[in-house]
């Protein structure tokens, strides 16, 4: 082969090469290109990309996409980083509090959809529609634990219970109020921006609130308070004889208040914490006030307060009830019981002098009672349900006992005179006896005609100087004038006859109730000196003070005090239901409520 | 093609020999199964929705035989090219995306042919036996353009086979330097997978099909002598 061969050889393989194949061909499909814009709706929870959203525990963030395009795929950034990915046009995810910072973040979702083109582009991913929505979401941790309750009182005087809360108001659907003790039922508060709630079911006391803050995704937190404030004390201030005034405290919150006196309602649904009502001597006066709501709609059981308070006029001596009295003017004392003993008092400040313990058997002075004391010494007698013992004074020494000779509360006449003379007269006899208080023989007997039925007053009476004696009765009465051991009856008639006694240091003069009058009869005459027409409220006799000289008597409700000498005039008037009180060296002295006094002094009109 | 005739029937000397060196240039057509190459390719029809607008059709060959022909027999080596493609492509107002697959094939092998007295001289007719080696490539390019965004690649995928070869043709004889020769045959391919980046894959590169050649056949004479000699 020669060169210019092979040269030629080359070229034609060069050119081989040079043919080598071209594939042909096309295929162009004929597309619209998509719209600028389609409509895109991205909806998180409902919420409007506008509005912020709170989270204060683990929440389900709920997102749908919807587009007439069909939707490829989005993202969920959280302050620009990716937090979620969605490969369908809906996501749930759940935004725990505790694992983002508090505070205002951006939750961005970013959605991609095809242009339905069917373009390469599109296939390729280089043809797509964008959609961005974005979120402010507000992180709350524990919002409980800064729900925070308080109670003051408000400008009308009412319980108010406020919070503070950190959610804003624009989460918060509605307010629960739970108060069991003060509320029939739950209060609920749509208004997301009153933050306090008025009780006007609360006066005092214990109760507790539990609030609840129901949000509008449904969540919610309570927080509970509780307090406890004192009721009210009844309190009295003593305005004189006429009136108390019984006050208490005001209570925590406003309240309406019911005074009820022995079971009686005396003020009922007051405002007011004080009250003043009328005296009543010689009674322990049951106090009790109801304490409730002001406005009387919010009355429930448990909301029901009540204050107790005892409260009697005078000064008690600490006796047991049913107690006799007699007072020696000589030595200014007062004598009584106090179950087996006898017992002196100070008739002016009415303190314990001496006292002696008299047993008997069975019945001892606790069962007997009377007691009598002489006018011209310092002579002492007390009968026992048994016997008489006679003391020469308060120191009670020495007593002389006069066997068998009972007294007690049915005994008419207990008696000594200036002639050392004791007369007794028992209950149901129409016998006095008369014994010799030195010796204590029995000296003889006065039987007379009318006996009475009635322990209290007294009926059967002897002057203090032991010259008169008279009984009478609802039948009559009949006087006797004691000579020695004889008697000589000086009057008698069949009046009916209310009480009678001989006026101290006045033996001459005998007071009676009799028929519609008070009559003060001049012995031996039977002469009448004073009278007083009670026929309109009647009278009943108490007892004449030897020491003031004054005549206490219970007419109409009160006790009424006038001079001996003029039953007309009333130089006191005490309100009262006790009528059967006595009255010495100007100390009224109870028969029952455990001996209550009450002097008279700085009130009377001289 | 024509251009290259006419450069041969110019350039070449005019002398040939029954007996010599010889050197034949043909061109043909050939058909080509390419089984796995064309499944490749419409595996890719999936995407994007690319159509196939082409798909390795029969194409021209080229063959180049140098040979020692002595009497009835004629011996020789040859070098063949091959070259055929696919096309998938989309297009759309977004841009376009084209696939191209262009196969090419070397075959280098040899070859024996016997001829066949037809009692016309100068037309003889030939059995011919050839085989080789076949080295493929197989080049697909991808273009995308969508809008403003461009990107091409381009991987290569090379594989070696063995061919074998039986033909059947005529020969006229124009001069004793210069024939004529037309032929037939079916070449059938084995191994030939195709490696990419030195590994291989499941593509055989098996052009299997039927040859068509006309060509022509220089003679470079070694000594004067009758074909029948």
């Amino acid at each position: 082969m020669n060169k210019s061969n092979f040269v030629l050889l080359l070229a034609t393989i060069f050119l081989f090469v040079g043919c080598e194949y071209d594939p042909g061909g096309n295929n162009f499909v004929e597309l619209t290109p998509p719209e600028d814009y389609i409509p895109i709706e991205i909806s998180l929870n409902d919420i409007n990309p506008s509005d912020t959203i709170y989270v204060f525990q683990n929440t389900s963030i709920s997102i749908t996409i919807n587009s007439p395009k069909d939707f490829l795929q989005a993202s969920v950034l959280l302050d620009g980083r990716e937090y979620a990915y969605m490969w369908n046009n809906s996501l749930s995810f759940v935004i725990n509090p505790e694992q983002i910072s508090e505070g205002v973040h951006k939750l961005t979702v970013n959605a991609v959809f095809s242009s339905g083109t069917g373009s390469l582009a599109e296939m390729m991913g280089l043809e797509a529609y964008m959609g961005e929505f974005l979120w402010n979401i507000c992180v709350i941790r524990n919002p409980q634990s800064r729900f925070k309750l308080g109670y003051r009182i408000n400008e009308e005087g009412f319980l108010e219970v406020f919070w503070e809360n950190a959610v804003p108001e624009s989460v918060i659907e509605k307010y629960t109020v739970h108060s069991v003790l003060t509320q029939n039922s739950d209060i609920t508060i749509d208004d997301a921006t009153q933050k306090y709630f008025v009780d006007y079911g609360y006066v005092c006391g214990y109760v507790f609130y539990e609030v609840t803050t129901c949000l509008k995704d449904g969540y919610s937190f309570l927080q509970r308070l509780s307090l406890d404030k004192p009721s009210p004390a009844v309190s009295f201030e003593n305005m004189g004889p006429d009136n108390l005034r019984v006050y208490w405290n005001k209570p925590f919150a406003n309240g309406r208040f019911n005074l009820i006196v022995d079971n009686i309602t005396i003020a009922s649904g007051i405002y007011d914490t004080t009250i003043t009502i009328p005296q009543i001597f010689g009674k322990n006066r049951q106090f009790t006030l109801e304490i409730r709501p002001q406005n009387a709609e919010y009355d429930i059981s448990h909301n029901k307060f009540s204050a107790w308070g005892m409260f009697s006029q005078g000064t008690s001596l600490g006796l047991p009830n049913w107690e006799l009295y007699a007072y020696n003017i000589k030595d200014n004392i007062i004598y009584t019981r106090k179950y087996n003993s006898l017992v002196a008092f100070d008739a002016t400040t009415l303190q314990e002098i001496s006292t002696v313990s008299i047993i008997g058997n069975p019945w001892g002075f606790a069962y007997g009672g009377k007691i009598a004391t002489a006018p011209h010494n310092s002579t002492v007698a007390a009968m026992t349900g048994e016997e008489t013992w006679i003391f020469t004074d308060s120191r009670f020494v020495n007593p002389i006992k006069i066997s068998p000779l009972p007294g007690d509360i049915h005994t008419r006449l207990s008696a000594l005179t200036s002639d050392d003379r004791f007369f007794v007269v028992q209950g149901g006899s129409n016998i006095c006896k008369v014994f010799n208080t030195l010796t204590g023989v029995k000296i003889f007997e006065i039987p007379f005609t009318y006996k009475t039925i009635y322990d209290i007053p007294d009926f059967v009476a002897i002057s203090e100087d032991g010259r008169f004696f008279c009984a009478s009765s609802e039948n009559g009465i009949e006087v006797f004038e004691i000579n020695g051991t004889t008697t000589n009856l000086l009057y008698t008639d069949t009046r009916q006859y209310k009480g009678a006694m001989f006026v101290p240091s006045q033996p001459d003069k005998l007071l009676l109730r009799v028929g519609s009058d008070i009559e003060i009869r001049q012995i031996p005459g039977f002469n009448l000196i004073q009278t007083l027409d009670v026929s309109a409220n009647g009278a009943t006799l108490c007892n004449i003070d030897p020491a003031s000289m004054s005549l206490l008597y219970y007419q109409n409700d009160s006790l009424k005090v006038c001079k001996i000498n003029h039953l007309a005039e009333t130089i006191f008037k005490i309100r009262s239901d006790e009528k059967t009180c006595k009255m010495f060296n100007n100390k009224l002295l109870t028969y029952g409520k455990g001996g209550m006094s009450f002097d008279i002094n700085p009130y009377i009109s001289h | 093609m024509k251009k290259l005739l006419i450069i041969l029937f110019l350039y070449y000397p005019v002398c040939a020999y029954t007996q010599g060196w010889s050197l034949e240039y043909s061109i043909g057509y050939g058909t080509y199964k390419l089984d796995d190459i064309k499944s490749q390719q419409h595996l890719m029809l999936n995407s994007y929705g690319l159509k196939e607008t082409d798909c390795f059709p029969n194409y021209i060959t080229h063959s180049v035989a140098l040979g020692f022909v002595t009497g009835r027999h004629y011996v020789g080596s040859n070098f063949s090219y091959l070259t055929t493609g696919g096309r998938l492509h989309r297009a759309d107002y977004s841009g376009s995306y084209t696939v191209d697959m262009i196969v090419n094939g070397y075959r280098l092998g040899a070859f024996y042919r016997y001829y066949i007295n037809t009692g016309f001289s100068p037309l003889y007719i030939y059995l011919q036996l050839g085989s080789g080696v076949l080295f493929s490539d197989l080049r697909i390019k991808e273009e995308v353009n969508v809008y403003s965004e461009s990107a091409q690649e381009t991987n290569k995928l090379k594989g070696v086979g063995v061919y074998l070869e039986p033909t059947i043709g005529a020969k006229y004889r124009f001069t004793n330097w210069l024939h004529f020769s037309l032929g037939g045959g079916y070449e059938a391919d084995f191994l030939g997978t195709l490696k990419l980046s030195g590994q291989n894959t499941q593509i055989k590169a098996q052009w299997n099909g039927f040859r068509l050649y006309g060509g022509i056949v220089f003679i470079l004479p070694t000594e004067k002598k009758s074909l029948y000699e």
